[in-house]
């Protein structure tokens, strides 16, 4: 309940009960006390008249008005209450009078009147007044002080009223005040003109709170604006550093640009042995350099949180098998087995970002032999679950030097190695482990790491899988022969085909096939190196089934066109190859000229590559013709007789992006445009195209690269018909 | 002469008071020839009294003069020299018997003594104005009324004949 209400009504009650008993005491006098009193005074007149009647008999007998006023005297004596008393004769004369007389006649009297009479015979008669004055005295004082009383209520009332507000109007300011403070209006105050000196207290104390709050609030806000400007300096230092590593990536990235070209450009010119030696290894140093820098520049987009990843259907085995590729040469130089496995019901396909698989993949197996002297580096893929989620595993397993539990806490710090002897042993920028655990996460998977030093070192990636692999009978019911293949191979491929249900049957020499088992079987697998007589001898064997080959990283195609089963094996290749759902796995061709001579305009202002990538594309077979900024650039597309662009971003005079839009903008929008871009960061392709051109190659160029994208943007092959 | 109903023993108690009267009057004849006078209004249907029917009259017993009226005694108040005779010539009581007499008769609910005029004087003038009154004075006081008053017979004398009963200071 409300305490205005409580106050009003308790301060109601009050009065509500005084004017109760008010009415009460004089309900009580005029129905009770009164009315006694009257009798009383009307018995008193009685008892007079009576006494006069008989008192009166001789005097008014006698006649003689002497003796009747002496009767008088006696008898009425000395009562309050009588007002006056008149004798008449029986000719009703009257003889005598005492009291008031007409004038001075009390209000509403009480009069008794007696005959006076003597044996019946009738002298005269007597009447008495007595008056009511003590009634009325008495009615008038009770009324005087109720009227009092009333009055002294009201003062109560109208004071309590007024003290009831003299307490809520101060509280209803401070709840005002409260909810001011409570919305942020610090600078409200309640006003002090409080007549309770307790409320005035308090009221007087929440000010000074609130000016304490205000000063606070005005020093919050002083740091407030220190430290906006501190983190303005702070970002402006951070976008200056982007920029700078922008510029850099690009400053070093157009020399070494160059570098890689001559490189290139060199290999096809005729040197002797020594030279070759020398270009090999500027290459390979070039290679490197590329590599820090990529690295430099990916942990860069990755703290600038630019780092963006895609997510495509990639087809694992394919993925796995270019990683391990790549490393086939180190690991055999070193002298160390590279076996790789996959569980039969791993997935073909993940949706994943290829590249940055690719890449993670790359370094993990790459430290792996890097940090291994001998034993071996086993690359195994399983199915997984990540927070109960289906997931594939690739674990990367090697027996090298291992890490401690303190360098297992810092490994995927960037810029962290072993120690630092280790940096001075194996070199890198150590950026490769912090790049890759941020590229796993930014992928929605984990890399996780467990090592013992002097152990080896296994680190794990997984990362979410949404599609299904084929299951424990996908296979049953259907026969496998392994001809002559050899123990480990033929371990693995067995395993797998088994694990789906498979019968599995291995003979060792291949030239010896039963051909009993031929009937019911549905491939025949032979090794890649099996002598090829003798396999076209089991081919021609009647009532042989299908043969397949099952081919090794290193081995070259062979030389007849049989389905393939590669190693590593996956569930998903021996599912496809024994249901007979094989896919031709085409040999790469080598770089083909383009089906169609393309007049090329370059736009580009250093020299250098203005001359290697003219290079590339005669080599290509188009016509170049090259310009050295926007401005020509715009102008030779005007002046037509050009069938492609390619425009480098930063030149002198008109940038790149101004001169394609310059192009777009006169109505050339059917000439493709390909950006030549040192920029590598993420938004760069973006601002291309809205330039309105149609794709970007990112520099140093590559032959196969930029080959592509001409072939892609060019246009297909026209036909002539001719 | 009138005719009076008196009760009998009224009657026997006057008879010993009028011997003593008698007595008395017979000493206060020779020497103090004032008495008491009978008075009564002149309309009054009564000529004479007798003593006794004066003693019944004045305990309390209710008389009529000839026309019926009923007679109204008046007595002086008690204490007076005539009220003191009176009693003890007529009633044949002391004034000490006379009130136990009247708080007896009142405890019985009886009758009521006669009413008592504050002076002679009064009296008289009480006598003279109602009609059937009946009173006693000294009867000297008579003389100045005249013809407003009539003075009783007793026992067929009036006062200052031989042998009148009610005289004043009579033992």
């Amino acid at each position: 309940m409300r305490l205005r209400t409580r106050l009003f009504a308790f301060s109601f009650l009050q009065l509500l009960a005084l004017g109760a008993l008010f009415v009460l005491t004089g309900y009580l006098l005029q129905q009770g006390i009164l009315p006694l009193v009257e009798d009383r005074i009307r018995h008193q007149a009685i008892t007079v008249a009576e006494h006069l009647s008989t008192d009166l008999e001789i005097p008014l007998g006698a006649q003689d008005e002497a003796g009747v006023r002496e009767a008088l005297a006696a008898a009425t004596g000395e009562d309050p209450d009588f007002a006056g008393a008149v004798v008449k004769g029986a000719d009703g004369t009257v003889v005598a009078q005492l009291g008031a007389g007409d004038g001075a006649k009390p209000s509403r009297p009480v009069v008794e009147s007696r005959d006076v009479n003597v044996e019946g015979y009738r002298l005269g008669t007597v009447e008495v007044m007595f008056s009511r004055r003590r009634i009325d005295d008495a009615q008038r004082w009770f009324l005087q002080m109720a009227a009092v009383a009333g009055l002294a209520l009201a003062m109560g009332a109208l004071v309590s009223f007024r003290f009831i507000r003299a307490i809520l109007d101060p509280m209803n300011r401070i709840m005002e005040f409260a909810r001011h403070l409570e919305e942020g209006h610090l600078e409200r105050r309640i006003p002090p003109d409080v007549a309770v000196s307790e409320l005035k207290a308090l009221v007087g104390q929440l000010n000074r709170m609130a000016d304490g709050l205000e000063q606070r609030d005005a020093q919050l806000e002083l740091q407030r604006d220190d430290l906006a400007a501190a983190r303005e300096a702070a970002l402006a230092a951070s976008k200056a550093k982007s920029n700078f590593l922008a510029n850099m990536s690009h400053e070093i990235r157009t020399p070494l640009n160059g570098i890689l070209g001559v490189c290139d450009l060199l290999t096809d010119t005729s040197m002797d042995a020594v030279q070759s030696d020398y270009l090999r290894t500027m290459r390979v140093s070039a290679d490197r350099l590329l590599v820090v820098i990529n690295d430099i520049l990916d942990i860069s987009k990755i703290e600038a949180g630019k780092m963006a990843v895609e997510r495509v259907r990639v087809e694992l085995p394919e993925l796995v098998r270019d990683v391990l590729r790549l490393f086939a040469g180190a690991a055999a130089d070193k002298g160390l087995r590279l076996r790789v496995e996959a569980e039969a019901f791993t997935p073909r396909f993940l949706q994943t970002d290829p590249t940055r698989l690719t890449q993670v993949l790359s370094n993990l197996v790459s430290n792996a032999i890097k940090f291994t002297n001998e034993g071996e580096v086993a690359v195994e893929i399983h199915l997984d679950n990540l927070s109960g989620r289906a997931a594939v595993r690739l674990s990367v397993r090697d027996e090298g030097i291992g890490m401690s539990a303190e360098q297992l806490a810092r490994v995927f710090q960037p810029f962290e190695q072993g120690d630092i002897s280790t940096t001075r042993r194996f070199g890198g920028t150590g950026l490769g482990l912090a790049i890759s655990r941020n590229l796993v996460n930014l992928m929605g998977g984990e890399l996780r790491v467990d090592s013992r030093a002097g152990e080896g070192s296994r680190f794990d990636v997984v990362l979410p899988s949404t599609e299904q692999g084929p299951h424990v009978d996908t296979l049953s019911g259907h026969r496998v022969v392994l001809a002559g293949i050899r123990s480990a191979e033929a371990r693995q491929v067995g395993r797998v085909l088994r694990d789906l249900g498979a019968e599995v049957v291995e003979v060792a020499d291949a030239a010896a096939v039963d051909p009993l088992l031929f009937s019911g079987t549905d491939v025949l697998l032979v090794s890649a190196r099996a002598d090829a007589g003798v396999v076209r001898q089991l081919a021609e064997q009647p009532g042989v089934p299908p043969l397949a080959v099952l081919r090794g990283l290193g081995c070259p195609p062979g030389l007849e066109a049989r389905p393939e089963l590669l190693l590593p094996v996956f569930g998903a290749d021996a599912v496809d190859l024994v249901l007979g759902q094989r896919r031709v796995v085409a040999a790469q061709p080598a770089l083909p000229r383009a089906e169609r001579s393309l007049r090329v305009l370059v736009a580009e202002d250093n020299r250098i590559n203005q001359m290697l990538v003219t290079r590339m594309l005669e080599t290509l077979g188009h016509h170049v013709k090259v310009v050295a900024n926007g401005r020509l650039a715009v102008d030779a597309v005007m002046a037509g007789d050009v069938d492609l662009v390619l425009m480098d971003i930063q030149m002198p005079e008109m940038d790149g992006l101004e001169a394609a839009r310059a192009i777009r903008r006169a109505g050339q929008v059917a000439v493709p445009i390909i950006a030549l871009t040192a920029n590598a960061m993420q938004g760069d392709a973006e601002v291309c195209l809205e330039a309105g051109m149609n794709d970007y190659l990112t520099k140093p160029v590559e032959r196969a690269k930029l080959a592509e994208a001409v072939a892609r943007i060019g246009g297909p092959p026209s036909v002539d018909l001719g | 002469m009138g005719v009076l109903r008196a009760s009998r023993r009224a009657g026997q108690a006057a008879i010993l008071a009028l011997a003593g009267l008698v007595l008395g009057a017979s000493a206060a004849d020779a020497d103090e020839p004032v008495a008491y006078a009978v008075v009564v209004n002149p309309a009054a249907q009564v000529r004479d009294v007798s003593l006794g029917e004066l003693s019944s009259l004045y305990r309390g017993r209710r008389m009529e003069d000839g026309d019926g009226r009923v007679l109204v005694p008046l007595n002086h108040p008690a204490g007076t020299a005539a009220r003191t005779d009176f009693d003890r010539v007529v009633l044949g009581m002391t004034p000490d018997e006379v009130g136990r007499f009247w708080v007896d008769q009142k405890m019985r609910g009886a009758s009521h003594p006669p009413r008592t005029a504050g002076s002679a004087n009064m009296l008289l003038r009480f006598v003279a104005n109602f009609p059937a009154a009946v009173g006693y004075v000294e009867a000297d006081k008579v003389a100045g009324m005249g013809d407003a008053v009539r003075v009783l017979k007793v026992d067929g004398k009036l006062p200052g004949e031989p042998g009148y009963a009610l005289a004043k200071g009579a033992p």
